[in-house]
Parts: structure tokens; C-alpha cells; sequence
């Protein structure tokens, strides 16, 4: 069978097959439309933009357009890229083949609202701050809370596997998905259910579990057109307390302490090293005047039932304290909490060795690392980052969380992220292979200690995606390549995202 | 304007503003009016105040509920 491991531009005669499958007013050509939906906010190789923007622009509306789209893409062997809000650190949303970029923003329809069994179904172009707005006044709520929460799409939720900040209480995107509804990469509409297919059921052992299967593709297996999704109760009560640490190494065993209490109303422990308090109290107002006793911190979350909550604060500051740990009071408490619901408010700038201030992306790394590896990996994790910053001088060391990564429990495993501004004005393609580099050395470190490559991006830049056959060598990958070509037999959903382009490397090459 | 730690100025004390030394921000200087400053400061805290709310009927603090001290270290009341 030929297959595209070099992939076709799309033609007019695609063009105009999409125009006639849904409508000229959802397919748009104009550069604006394009260069919009060429990156995400993560660092870029802004020297090679064009090598990414994509041929057209495409914004249907239901499942059977979607179906269309594909199908004409398998018939011009062209590629397609699903695209939620454009929000991903891990560039699942940018065309590294051009193409047609398959916008879903206009599927944001709201489709049943079910609060007898406690569920919502909705097209995937919906944002999650929206969904919570329509269901407050229902004394419902969808936990899925990223640090994008005001921008971001469910649908990219579900392409990413995302992580949510009280996941410890509620789960994550992936516990929160009671069913789909997916277009397979050659246009086949499925439903797909935790085993079985009944929509609504959130526990089933008929059949495979293929819903799962779905999650966290980055858009290289199908296109989500619906979900039905898990509501909780609005919570009554939220408590939000941080900590201070006049050690790393204090600050870690309290974590340890706090993730382990058992506390079912814990949605969330965050340990801050010394190298974050150090960034915050160069540019956060609420850790600027922190004394210099503080070296790192911990962060806690609680929500539910307000009596449960006023209990579990106590239990939480009885073991901060007998862990050496120093409340810092409330504003910074409620403040700081609040504000990790929109991290993507902050205006972002990073400092030259020399202290000047320069526009700087963002880069947070973004490894499931197991708790006893944390020590280590923080060393080594700023330790490389600090050698290329003394060598090139255009990245900047913005510190490290540790936060809990578990769903439904606050202990096991933690998403650590190191955050990294770069100067993207000043790449070049020299400056641009050292930051791959560097990103290569942190995923070396990452799998020597035992730990995955990504907790909640996805494994999709370089410098992390050619690490996905190391990470899963023991058959996993594989399996993916096989699963990949088994459902998109022309290689058109996303193509080479996830290192996949092995799936068709014997293959003969049809361009 | 008074410089409370190295690279960093207390710009507003009556809202709690600081700000990077404006000497480290000849690359991107940047000329935020008084009033200006005022109305973001008061959004900000009114959103957070909504993304409070959004998120639980009610925001509990810790030392209303357990015998924490209100202020943290370097804090005072605004």
C-alpha cells in the first residue's frame, strides 16, 4: 500500500473538494487565518515559521463534516491537523507537514445536560470555563482545571491526556471522559465507552477498553467530535494554604508528609525548590517580601463539603507544622491559588545573565517522575540547564514545581516541571539545535530515573519525541506503530507527530 | 519608588505594586501611568476574586478555621 512519509501540499482541487463538503465559508485560504494557527505558545523555531504554517484552514461543525474532511484527505493523500485552542506546550497542534488545519472552535455546542446520572455531553470545541458558567446555576461542575483553564478546549484536553490541578481530588481529563464520539482517520463515525457502548456508563468490562485508546493521541488515531463527561457537586468550600521551608530538603519530606495524610478533600500538593522562590521573589509581588529564610514551599488544596474541608485544614496544618513547615499567610494563600487557575495571564519576560529584562517564551518541562527521584532529578535538571545558559546566554532558569500527579489520591507520582524562558528573538538555527539539545539531555535524565517523558503535554517536540521509542521499548511502541497504521493507512491524521513516520518507514513512498 | 531587594523597587506601596529596577529595563522600557496601574492592580484582584467563586460557593481561609496566623512572614495588611 503507498503511503505518505513525505506528504502532498494540498492542491485547488482539494481546496475546492472542501468547499463543496462543508460550505466556502468554513474552509479559509488568507494568510492570517494560517499564520494564527501555525504555533502554540511554547517555544519555536520562529526562524523557521513557514515550514509549519499550514495550506488551509478548516472549521466544521459537526461529525459528519469532519468525516468529509478526512475522507478527502485520504483521497489527496494530504495531511490534517486537529486543533483545539491552540493552548498545548508540547506542539501536538503545529503541522510539521503543512497541510489542512482542522480547527475544531465552531463545535462548541453544549449537547445534553443529564443531572440525574450526573453527566454532560458536548462537542469538543467547548472551553472549560464556559461549560462551568452554563452548569453553575445547576449546582453542578467539570473538575478539569489546567493551568489554560480560561482558554483552553476540551477537545485539546482530551488529545493531550491533560493534567488538572485538583486532580488529586477529581482525576484528570482521562477520569473525567465517560465516553466519545471519534472519526477515525479514514472518515468512520465510532462510539466509544469505557468497554461496551453505552454512553452514560462509567464502569464496563464488555469488550476492550477503547476509549482510552483515544485519549492522549495528539490527534494521530481520530478527530473527538463529542464527549459525555463526568459532574461533581460544585464544591462547598475551598482552602488554599502555603507553606515556607528554610530547606529544599524539609520542604520535600513535608510533601511527602502532606500527599500521604489520606486526606480525601486534598486536590493538590505543590513543592516549589529553591531556584522557583528565588525566580518568584525576583518577579512575583506576593514572594517578594518572603525573608531569605524561606527557601522553598508547599503548596495544598482542598475542596468539598465545607465541614470535610475545615476538618482536613486542620489535619494539613498539624502536619505542615510538625514538618517544619511556616504558613505564609493568607493573602499569598487565596492569591496564589486563585491565580494557577489562568497561568496563562502572565506576561512573560526572563533576565540575560547580566539581570536585563528581554521578552522570553515559555518552556515548562513536564516529566511523571516517582517520589523518591525527585532530589536527584532537580540536581541534574538544573544542572544542564544552567550549562547552557552560561554557554549561549539567551535562556533563563525560571525554577522548579513538584506537583502531585496521581488522580483521586495526592501520593506515587509527581509532575515535575522545570520552567525555561528563551529569548526566541534572538534564535537561530545554532541557538535553536542547542535548545533541542538541552531538551535531549533533560529526557536523558528523566528515563535513567524511571521516569516518562511527559505527565501532561505529550511527547511531540523534538528533543522529546525521538526518546518515545526509548521510553516505551519493551513492545509498547511497536504496538503504536501497528495500531497507527492499522487506523490511518495513508498516514494523513497528523503525521510524524509521536515519532509515528516509523510506523510507515518500510513503506514505499508515494509523494 | 524604593529598592527593596537587588533588581527589585517598591513602586506603590498604598497597592502593594513592585517592579523590576527600571535600570534592568533598557531593552523593554515600559511607561505604565499611575491611574492606569491602579485599574489593573484592581482587576486583577477582582478576577481572582471571581475565579475564587467559580470554583467553590465559599473560600475559606486558614487561619479562620485553625489557630494560623492571618499575616505571613513579610506580609501586612492591604
Amino acid at each position: 500500500m503507498a503511503t505518505l512519509t513525505v506528504p502532498n501540499p494540498v492542491t485547488d482541487k482539494a481546496i475546492a473538494a472542501l468547499e463543496q463538503a462543508i460550505g466556502k465559508e468554513k474552509v479559509l485560504t488568507d494568510v492570517g487565518a494560517r499564520v494564527a494557527r501555525t504555533r502554540v505558545p511554547a517555544p519555536f523555531p520562529v526562524h523557521r515559521f513557514a515550514e509549519h504554517m499550514p495550506d488551509v484552514v478548516v472549521l466544521p461543525e459537526s461529525a459528519e463534516e469532519v468525516s468529509a474532511i478526512l475522507r478527502i484527505a485520504n483521497q489527496y493523500r494530504v495531511p490534517v491537523v486537529p486543533r483545539a485552542g491552540g493552548t498545548g506546550l508540547a506542539d501536538g497542534a503545529v503541522p510539521l507537514h503543512k497541510g489542512i488545519l482542522l480547527d475544531i472552535k465552531k463545535m462548541n455546542k453544549i449537547l445534553e445536560l443529564d443531572l440525574v446520572n450526573r453527566t454532560v455531553t458536548v462537542q469538543p470545541g467547548l472551553n472549560m470555563l464556559k461549560l462551568n458558567e452554563y452548569l453553575a446555576p445547576y449546582g453542578v461542575f467539570y473538575p478539569d482545571d489546567p493551568a489554560s483553564y480560561p482558554v483552553s478546549i476540551i477537545g485539546g484536553r482530551i488529545g493531550t491526556s491533560g493534567w488538572s490541578l485538583i486532580g488529586s481530588r477529581y482525576g484528570h481529563t482521562r477520569d473525567l471522559v465517560i465516553s466519545l464520539q471519534v472519526v477515525l482517520p479514514t472518515g468512520e463515525i465510532v462510539r466509544l465507552s469505557d468497554g461496551g457502548g453505552a454512553p452514560k456508563v462509567r464502569k464496563a468490562s464488555t469488550g476492550y477498553n477503547l476509549k482510552q485508546l483515544f485519549i492522549g493521541t495528539q490527534g494521530t488515531l481520530g478527530v473527538v467530535t463529542e464527549a459525555t463527561l463526568e459532574l461533581f457537586p460544585k464544591p462547598e468550600a475551598e482552602l488554599a494554604a502555603f507553606f515556607g521551608y528554610e530547606s529544599f530538603e524539609a520542604a520535600y519530606r513535608s510533601t511527602g508528609a502532606l500527599s500521604t495524610s489520606g486526606l480525601g478533600t486534598l486536590a493538590a500538593v505543590i513543592l516549589f525548590d529553591e531556584r522557583k522562590v528565588e525566580y518568584l521573589r525576583r518577579d512575583d509581588e506576593a514572594y517578594i517580601p518572603l525573608p531569605e529564610r524561606i527557601k522553598a514551599v508547599v503548596a495544598t488544596a482542598l475542596y468539598g463539603v465545607e465541614e470535610e474541608v475545615r476538618a482536613a485544614a486542620n489535619r494539613l496544618f498539624k502536619i505542615a507544622r510538625e514538618t517544619d513547615g511556616e504558613y505564609l499567610g493568607d493573602e499569598l494563600s487565596a492569591g496564589d491559588w486563585a491565580s494557577r487557575h489562568d497561568r496563562y495571564a502572565t506576561p512573560l519576560h526572563g533576565r540575560l545573565p547580566d539581570g536585563t529584562v528581554v521578552p522570553m517564551s515559555w518552556h515548562c518541562e513536564d516529566a511523571a517522575i516517582i517520589y523518591s527521584e525527585l532530589p536527584a532529578i532537580k540536581q541534574k535538571w538544573h544542572e544542564i540547564t544552567d550549562r547552557y545558559i552560561q554557554k549561549y546566554g539567551i535562556f533563563d532558569n525560571w525554577g522548579m514545581f513538584f506537583y502531585s500527579n496521581n488522580p483521586y489520591k495526592g501520593w506515587g507520582d509527581y509532575l515535575v516541571e522545570i520552567d525555561i524562558g528563551i529569548w526566541e528573538q534572538a534564535l537561530n538555527e545554532e541557538t535553536w539545535q542547542a535548545w533541542v539539545n538541552l531538551k535531549r539531555e533533560i529526557t536523558r535524565a528523566t528515563l535513567e530515573h524511571q521516569g516518562s517523558i511527559s505527565a501532561c503535554h505529550g511527547a511531540c517536540r523534538e528533543g522529546d519525541a525521538e526518546f518515545i521509542p526509548v521510553e516505551m521499548a519493551e513492545g509498547g511502541f511497536e504496538l503504536m506503530k501497528r495500531i497507527k497504521r492499522l487506523l490511518d493507512p495513508n498516514n494523513i491524521l497528523n503525521p510524524s507527530k509521536n515519532f509515528l513516520h516509523l510506523a510507515y518507514a518500510d513503506e514505499e513512498v508515494t509523494p | 519608588m524604593k529598592q527593596v531587594r537587588k533588581g527589585v523597587v517598591l513602586r506603590r506601596e498604598d497597592l502593594h505594586v513592585f517592579e523590576v529596577d527600571p535600570a534592568l529595563m533598557t531593552r523593554v522600557p515600559q511607561d505604565v501611568t499611575d491611574a492606569e496601574q491602579t485599574r489593573i492592580v484592581r482587576n486583577r484582584w477582582e478576577y481572582l476574586d471571581w475565579m475564587h467563586r467559580h470554583f467553590a460557593h465559599n473560600t475559606l481561609l486558614l487561619s479562620a478555621v485553625t489557630e494560623a496566623p492571618a499575616h505571613g512572614p513579610g506580609q501586612s495588611a492591604h
